[in-house]
């Protein structure tokens, strides 16, 4: 065995009996484990019943603010204030255009069911006519 | 509400019954949690008056936070581990202003008196004397390690370190704790041979 592998040896011999050291000591500390009393676990338990308490009625404020944002979030969505009265006015605009008469569809219709009034006929007739004049047709 | 199997109810889920006015979640969450706050608040400070202090500081903590617990994110013990670690670090700090150590190289890590402690300790607090006399951090790297017996990847998250500085720390704590050990050995009736 040379010099190196003695010292290498006695290296680990010394580092063994640390290891073993330290596990007693640790197992001793691990024995040495400190146990709440019941003064101190009263203590907390009061604790834990103030903080409960505040709990219930911090609710309602954060159900409120949370429908709040919900709102501020969806006029957001939609370009804010300037947004939502363009909105308005495209829906009111819909709106009428909606209920008022469909004037082109009534003659449309008379066109097609051969009513009294072919307006519509007339006006291509006359197109006919003009164009035939300028030798197109 | 009655919790029975209250041994199977995850720590998460008693958070949620406590946040929603359970007192009966409250007194499982007391009793799961205060002797591990305090055990580790003890250790690291080496006082018992002061750990029980931290131990009620730590678990009001948890009370105010259990409404915005984020589910799955961390541990409740991990998190209770770094509170009193910090609350710890708190005292150290008020500890250290109140008899500043002038010539102390690191004088928020060293425990003042650490030296004189040990020489009156007797074996059944050997270990916290010894521990006291390391760095705050090498010190409850070497606590959670061995003797509250967790993986460093959690120790690394509870001290917000790598797994290496974990272990750098862990080990030359353990060098230290043995050196001083070593010298006491005789005197504490360790016969390692």
């Amino acid at each position: 065995m040379t010099s190196s592998d003695m010292e290498n040896k006695s290296g680990d011999i010394a580092r063994d009996k640390d290891d073993a050291l330290l596990e007693r000591a640790f197992e001793a500390a691990r024995q040495d484990t400190p146990v709440p009393d019941a003064q101190l676990l009263r203590r907390i338990m009061d604790g834990a019943e103030e903080i409960q308490a505040t709990f219930a009625p911090a609710v309602m404020p954060d159900a409120f603010a949370q429908r709040v944002s919900l709102g501020a979030l969806l006029v957001d969505a939609l370009g804010g204030f300037r947004g939502l009265g363009g909105l308005a006015a495209a829906s009111v605009f819909g709106l009428w255009l909606g209920l008022s008469p469909a004037l082109g569809i009534a003659d449309f219709t008379q066109a097609i069911l051969g009513g009294a009034s072919l307006d519509a006929t007339s006006a291509l007739d006359a197109d006919y006519v003009y164009l035939a004049d300028l030798g197109d047709l | 509400m009655a919790l029975d199997d209250s041994e199977e109810i995850g720590d998460e889920a008693l958070l949620v019954l406590f946040a929603g006015g359970d007192a009966e979640a409250a007194a499982l969450l007391t009793r799961r949690f205060t002797p591990v706050v305090l055990a580790h608040a003890y250790r690291l400070l080496g006082d018992r008056a002061e750990a029980e202090d931290i131990a009620q500081e730590a678990m009001m903590k948890l009370w105010k936070i259990a409404p915005e617990w984020r589910q799955g994110e961390a541990k409740v013990t991990t998190w209770l581990y770094r509170v009193t670690a910090n609350a710890c670090t708190d005292r150290f700090r008020r500890r250290a202003r109140a008899a500043p150590l002038d010539d102390a190289p690191e004088p928020l890590d060293e425990a003042p008196g650490a030296e004189a402690r040990l020489q009156e300790a007797s074996r059944g607090d050997a270990l916290n004397a010894a521990l006291a006399a390391l760095p705050e951090r090498q010190r409850q790297a070497v606590l959670l390690r061995h003797i509250e017996g967790l993986a460093n990847p959690e120790i690394a998250e509870i001290m917000q370190l790598s797994i290496d500085a974990v272990e750098s720390l862990t080990a030359r704590g353990k060098r230290k704790l043995a050196d001083i050990l070593r010298k006491r050995q005789e005197e504490l009736g360790y016969d390692i041979e």
